[in-house]
């Protein structure tokens, strides 16, 4: 039975909760999770069956709104240029992750000092660098050490993965342009990891690993940190966080599965429940004495939301790249045009990511951007099918710089099985992101023609990706500008925290769940170490 | 409208499974369908005409069980003659994407499941390879990596402001 009240109630069992929790219940907190999903076993993933192109279409979907399983809410997208992807599950969307372990890089924390955009982070790329080593440490990051584009002594627990004939063709492109590239680094170990298995590259890292070897939240940290005495209470969809007379929050209300309403008291509150839902439920527990949501006094819950839009470039070859192949992942990247550059016509940039693409049927799916009937179907087909072994794809995470008119919002008309409001996003792409994703494509299809490709087809904006959910909570010193203060603690709350990837405030290129397993490790120990006699916070 | 085997984990999707066996007549024009999108070519048969197929379309039909409805009012709405049938594909890809995709993706799936099929485009399912010990090393052991290296020794650390 947990205690009464917890010491800390995390909500959430995604990356950012499973590290929280993983961190607090090691330095002997009394921690309850709540979260609205359940387990998913590596026996249940699609790619345990033959037919697993035409699962991920819908029962297994990236997309919420199209499983809409038990554990999913509603997000309304008629109002966006992109339809963000999540999962809801123990283990949250790194269920669904490619594990792509890139850091940010040094010029992310200070983009307003060096471009005149946005904001700078409130620490530096030095001040994060001991939790990202440390969170490598945890989870079981492959890479090759050294990569220039870091700074000196940026080195990975575990070997790196072969970039195999994919990764060799993308790198001589690269090469042959003069171009940084790298080998991927990814949160799937190379050799067996504490209870994580070798990679057996199936490929189908971003549907769930049917092999137990990707680092996803459930696998790296849950496991552990029930054995270690956190109480993780599944089916539990939180409706409310709930605060006292002495503006303090005091716990959550949340519902089972069965529709009973239950109340966790608890004496400081972590919200890990990603970059729409967070907002969502912060919104949801407006009270009488915060009527525009909780830790909203700067207005900004919920505001600035970034989505790394993506553009790719599929490349046919004459040559077989066992497209099939994972990890997937990256076999290599490319940050050449990570940054800002003066003969550019926007600021920030790209990072662009060489992926295997595994399966026939998903090269039909990917062509039906064509929307060309002869491309694809009647007598094409046989040559379609065909190439699936011949094709290497090149994709980009585009910086999204935050706007205040990106943001999540309650949906006045939707709700959830529960009956509570479901989330909204409202996002516009900006003419700066707009000319990155021509930008970015236009250089992927330079690397294919320098690699020697003999067949190019372009999708210039990928609508339902990623599950990047970024900067709808921010972290800064100024209680009017952002929600947060550095390590996470509410300006308006004293014991409320948020550990995900709202609190980003800028956004990067680098897939993000790195640095969300870096900022939660800050946050928890940062509670740990400020607590008094486990009343937290002192 | 789908039926469905329980699922004990809400993250978890259920089995789907159609909710009724598709007609002799029905599976006939699925078939015909089929064939008009995937022809024979050369010395390949038509999709239909590929050993296990006709076994393979109910396993096609379940997994994307959602999409149920949708199949069954194309075939209701289809024509029997086979240009018109072709006329009639062609009309939906162009302008019910939202129709032809679940229908298209269902018999190219059916089809690509056939053991003919796989053998002769060399494709498996995503199957077990675990990378052997020095896979990486060989990987880049002939100098590919140089040229990176040698663009820090250019510009040192361009990036990492």
């Amino acid at each position: 039975m947990p205690n009464d009240p917890v010491d800390v109630l995390v909500i959430g069992a995604g990356p950012s909760g499973s590290v929280v929790a993983d961190t607090l219940v090691g330095e002997g907190f009394a921690v309850q999770c709540l979260e609205q999903g359940g387990w998913v076993s590596p026996a249940d993933f699609p790619a345990n069956y033959d037919e697993w192109e035409l699962l991920i279409q819908s029962q297994w979907s990236h997309h919420p709104n199209v499983r809409r399983l038990p554990s999913d809410y509603p997000v309304n997208t008629e109002d966006s240029d992109l339809s963000p992807v999540m999962f809801n599950a123990v283990g949250g969307t790194s269920i669904y992750f490619g594990a792509q372990w890139p850091r940010l890089l040094p010029s992310d924390f200070k983009v307003r000092s060096l471009d005149g955009v946005a904001d700078d982070w409130p620490f530096t790329y030095d001040d994060l660098a001991p939790y990202y080593d440390a969170a490598d440490r945890l989870v079981g990051v492959s890479g090759l050490d050294g990569n220039p584009a870091y700074p000196p002594g940026l080195e990975f627990p575990l070997p790196p993965h072969p970039i195999g004939k994919g990764g060799r063709i993308a790198a001589a492109g690269c090469n042959k342009l003069g171009w940084h590239w790298w080998p991927g680094t990814q949160a799937i170990p190379t050799t067996r990891f504490k209870n994580l298995a070798q990679c057996a590259r199936r490929g189908t890292c971003e549907w769930g690993c049917p092999e137990g070897a990707k680092a996803s939240s459930d696998l790296a940290f849950w496991t552990h940190a029930v054995q270690s005495g956190a109480v993780l209470t599944t089916g539990a969809r939180v409706r409310q966080i709930t605060v006292g007379r002495d503006g303090r929050a005091n716990g959550a209300m949340w519902i089972d599965r069965a529709g009973a309403e239950h109340h966790t008291r608890a004496n400081a509150v972590v919200v890990c429940a990603n970059g729409i839902g967070t907002p969502r439920l912060l919104l949801n527990s407006a009270c009488p004495g915060q009527p525009d949501g909780l830790a909203n006094s700067s207005g900004l819950v919920g505001k600035n939301l970034m989505l790394h839009p993506n553009c790719s470039v599929l490349g046919v070859y004459e040559e077989h790249l066992d497209s099939a192949l994972g990890p997937a992942g990256e076999l290599i990247e490319c940050l050449e045009f990570y940054d800002s550059r003066p003969d550019h016509d926007f600021v920030r940039g790209a990072k662009l990511h060489a992926v295997p693409f595994p399966g026939p049927l998903n090269l039909i799916e990917f062509l039906r951007a064509l929307n060309d009937f002869d491309a694809t179907w009647g007598p094409a087909i046989h040559d379609v099918v065909a190439q699936h072994s011949r094709t290497l794809l090149w994709a980009a995470n585009i910086e999204d710089l935050p706007e205040q008119t990106n943001e999540v919002v309650l949906d006045p008309n939707v709700t959830d099985g529960d009956g509570l409001p479901a989330a909204k996003v409202n996002y516009r792409l900006s003419d700066n992101s707009k000319k990155l994703l021509k930008f970015a494509a236009q250089r992927m299809l330079d690397i294919h023609e320098a690699s020697g490709a003999v067949r190019t087809v372009t999708l210039p904006l990928v609508p339902d990706q990623p599950g990047h959910l970024l900067g709808t909570a921010r972290m800064g010193t100024e209680p009017t500008n952002s929600v947060v203060d550095p390590y996470g603690r509410s300006h308006d709350i004293p014991n409320l925290y948020i550990a995900d990837g709202s609190i980003f405030v800028t956004s990067g290129s680098a897939n993000p769940t790195c640095t969300i397993h870096a900022l939660a490790l800050r946050v928890a120990r940062h509670i740990a170490a400020t607590a008094n006699s486990h009343q937290v916070p002192a | 409208m789908t039926t469905k085997e329980n699922a004990t984990s809400p993250s978890v999707p259920m089995r789907y499974r159609t909710p009724r066996v598709m007609t002799t007549d029905e599976l006939g024009l699925l078939a015909n369908m089929a064939d008009i999108l995937i022809p024979p070519a050369g010395p390949y048969p038509s999709a239909a005409a590929q050993a296990g197929f006709t076994d393979l379309l109910p396993r096609a039909l379940d997994a994307r069980a959602d999409a149920f409805d949708i199949i069954v009012t194309a075939i209701e709405a289809a024509p029997r003659d086979r240009d018109e049938l072709e006329k009639y594909l062609r009309r939906m890809h162009d302008h019910e994407p939202e129709s032809f995709q679940p229908l298209s993706a269902v018999l190219a799936e059916a089809w690509l499941l056939t053991p003919g099929v796989r053998d002769r485009i060399g494709y498996h399912g995503q199957q077990r390879h675990p990378a052997g010990l020095e896979d990486a090393a060989n990987d880049l052991m002939d100098g590919i990596l140089e040229p990176v290296l040698a663009l820090d020794d250019e510009t040192p650390l361009r990036w990492a402001r």
